[in-house]
C-alpha cells in the first residue's frame, strides 16, 4: 500500500526525469546517458518482486557529473515468511495487511537517490542523497566518498561515509511497535594495477548500527508453544573485509576476465559470514560478451539465536537472518550492442544485457547447539529453498 | 547468552587508520608493478573493472540479502529492515 506522501514524492521524482529527457536528448553525445534495468525475483512458495529501475547521469562540466537513480519495488510477500503458500488466499484478498506480520503481501516501495561527482587528474570526490519509503519503513542517507590516484595511476586509495536515518513505524496489528535506528557505514578501500591484466583490490567496511534494529514481524516461540516479540540488542557493530582480484586473458583474439571476490563478515552479535564469487567474463565477438557466475555464501548463528526460548532471555529473536545457513548461486549473463544504425537516435537504445541467476538457500542443521526455528519464516519444506533473480538491462547514450 | 560489547565508533576510526597506513605501504613497495599508461588497453574494457555494471550490482545488493536472508553478505547496510 503507497501512503499518500509516498505517491507525491514518486509524482514529483517521475515529473523530474520526465522534464529531463527532452533536454537530455539535445545534448552532445558522451554527456549523458540513461540506464534502464528491470529485475523479476521470484521463490517457490510464490513470493515475487517486480523492480524497474533507472540511472540518469548528465556532465555539467569537464569534470562534474550529476546522476539520479530511481527504483520501484512491487512485491507480493515482503520477504519469504511471507510466502503465499503459507499464509493463505491467493487473488484480490492479498492485498490487505497480513494478520501474521503487519506488512501488506502487495506493495509499491521506492527509492531516489541523487549524486554529484567530481573526477579531476585521478581524484575524485561525490556525495549522494538516498531516499526510500516503504508502507512501514523510512530511510534517509546522506554519503560521500573520495579516491585518489598514484604510482602512475596504478594505485587508488579510496574511501567512503554514510550515515542511515532509518524509521520503522509497523502498520494494523502491530501499530507502535517501531522505532528509529541509525547506521553509520564507514570504508576503505586500496585498488592496485599488478600487470596490463591483473587488478587487485581490498576493502575494509566498519558498519555500526544503533537503536531499534529488529522488526515485530516475526514472533518468537517459547518452550510452551506462545508467540512473544522479538528483542534484539540496540548496538551493533559489524567490519567486512572484502578482497578482489581480476585477472584478464586473451581466448583466441577475443579478451576475457576472470573476476574472484571474497568477502569475510563478523560482528559483535558473533555472527561470521564468508562469500566468495567467481565471475568469467568472455568476450564472443566485438562487443557480445557472456559471464558465468557461481556464488557461495555461509554464515554462522548470532550468540542469542535458539531453536526455542523460554521468554526469561534478555535476548531473543526468530529472524532467519541471524541463524545458521549456506547458499549456492549459479547465474548466466549475456550482453551485446545494438546496430550502428540505432546510435543515430536517441530513442533507441545502444545496449543490451539479459541475466538469470538461480539461488539454493540450505538451513544447515545443528551447529554450536543452535539448530534453526522452524517457525513463521522457515517450515521443514523450505529446509532446501530455492529462488531465481531475472534481469534485463537497456542503455542509451544521449 | 549476552552479545558480547560493542565496538566503539574511536575503534572503528582506529581500524580505518590502520588500513589506510597499511595501504600506503603496500602501494609504495609497488612500483616493481608499475604499469605505464599506453600499456592500459586491457584494463579500460569494462569487463575488466572492478563493477562492470554498476546499477545492477546496486540492485543485487539491496534484494539479494534481504530475500536470502544473509546478515553479511553485501555491502549494503541502510535503506531497509528487510522484513
Amino acid at each position: 500500500m503507497l501512503k499518500s506522501h509516498g505517491r507525491r514524492a514518486l509524482a514529483a521524482c517521475l515529473a523530474a526525469v520526465t522534464l529531463m529527457l527532452p533536454s537530455t536528448l539535445r545534448a552532445a553525445e558522451g554527456d549523458q546517458g540513461l540506464d534502464f534495468k528491470y529485475m523479476y525475483y521470484w521463490d517457490k512458495n510464490q513470493v515475487w518482486n517486480h523492480t524497474p529501475a533507472l540511472s540518469f547521469f548528465r556532465k555539467l562540466a569537464s569534470s562534474w557529473k550529476l546522476q539520479y537513480d530511481q527504483e520501484l519495488d512491487y512485491v507480493s510477500g515482503a520477504s519469504r515468511r511471507l510466502g503465499l503458500r503459507n499464509v493463505g488466499t491467493l487473488g484480490d484478498h492479498d492485498q490487505v495487511l497480513d494478520g501474521i506480520s503487519g506488512a501488506s503481501r502487495r506493495e509499491i516501495r521506492h527509492s531516489e537517490q541523487v549524486t554529484g561527482a567530481y573526477s579531476q587528474a585521478g581524484r575524485a570526490a561525490s556525495a549522494s542523497f538516498y531516499f526510500s519509503d516503504e508502507n512501514d519503513y523510512t530511510s534517509y542517507s546522506p554519503s560521500v566518498s573520495g579516491s585518489l590516484d598514484f604510482n602512475q595511476r596504478n594505485t587508488t586509495l579510496g574511501g567512503s561515509a554514510a550515515v542511515f536515518f532509518d524509521n520503522m513505524h509497523p502498520t494494523g496489528p502491530f501499530t507502535g511497535l517501531g522505532g528509529n535506528r541509525r547506521i553509520i557505514s564507514l570504508g576503505a578501500s586500496l585498488s592496485q594495477t599488478l600487470s596490463p591484466l591483473t587488478l587487485a583490490g581490498v576493502t575494509l567496511n566498519v558498519i555500526h548500527s544503533s537503536g531499534f534494529l529488529g522488526h515485530p514481524y516475526t514472533p518468537v516461540v517459547t518452550d510452551s508453544g506462545d508467540d512473544i516479540l522479538e528483542n534484539l540488542p540496540d548496538r551493533k557493530t559489524a567490519w567486512a573485509l572484502s578482497g578482489q582480484l581480476i585477472q584478464g586473458f586473451r581466448l583466441g583474439d577475443r579478451l576475457g576476465s576472470f573476476h574472484l571476490d571474497t568477502r569475510w563478515y563478523q560482528d559483535d552479535w558473533k555472527l561470521h559470514s564468508g562469500t566468495a564469487d567467481l565471475q568469467w567474463y568472455q568476450y564472443l565477438r566485438e562487443g557480445t560478451y557472456v559471464r558465468i557466475r557461481a556464488r557461495g555464501y555461509r554464515q554462522t548463528a548470532a550468540a542469542f539465536a535458539r531453536p526455542a526460548y523460554d521468554g526469561n532471555e534478555l535476548y531473543r529473536t526468530g529472524d532467519i537472518r541471524y541463524y545458521a545457513f549456506s547458499s549456492v548461486l549459479l547465474g548466466l549473463k549475456v550482453g551485446s550492442t545494438f546496430p550502428d544504425s540505432w546510435a543515430a537516435s536517441a530513442w533507441l537504445p545502444d545496449r543490451w544485457d539479459l541475466s538469470y541467476d538461480q539461488g539454493i538457500r540450505s538451513t544447515r542443521g545443528e551447529e554450536n547447539g543452535v539448530t534453526p526455528m522452524f517457525h513463521t519464516q522457515l517450515f521443514p519444506a523450505d529446509e532446501h529453498y530455492q529462488e531465481g533473480t531475472f534481469m534485463l538491462g537497456l542503455s542509451f547514450d544521449l | 547468552m549476552k552479545p558480547s560489547q560493542p565496538f566503539s565508533l574511536q575503534q572503528a576510526f582506529a581500524w580505518l587508520a590502520c588500513i589506510g597506513l597499511v595501504s600506503f605501504s603496500l602501494s609504495g613497495l609497488s612500483g616493481c608493478a608499475m604499469v605505464k599508461q599506453k600499456d592500459r588497453e586491457y584494463l579500460a574494457d569494462p569487463i575488466m573493472q572492478h563493477t562492470p555494471d554498476p546499477q545492477g550490482a546496486g540492485m543485487e545488493a539491496h534484494n539479494l540479502p534481504r530475500r536470502e536472508g544473509s546478515a553479511g553478505g553485501s555491502a549494503g547496510s541502510g535503506g531497509g529492515c528487510g522484513c
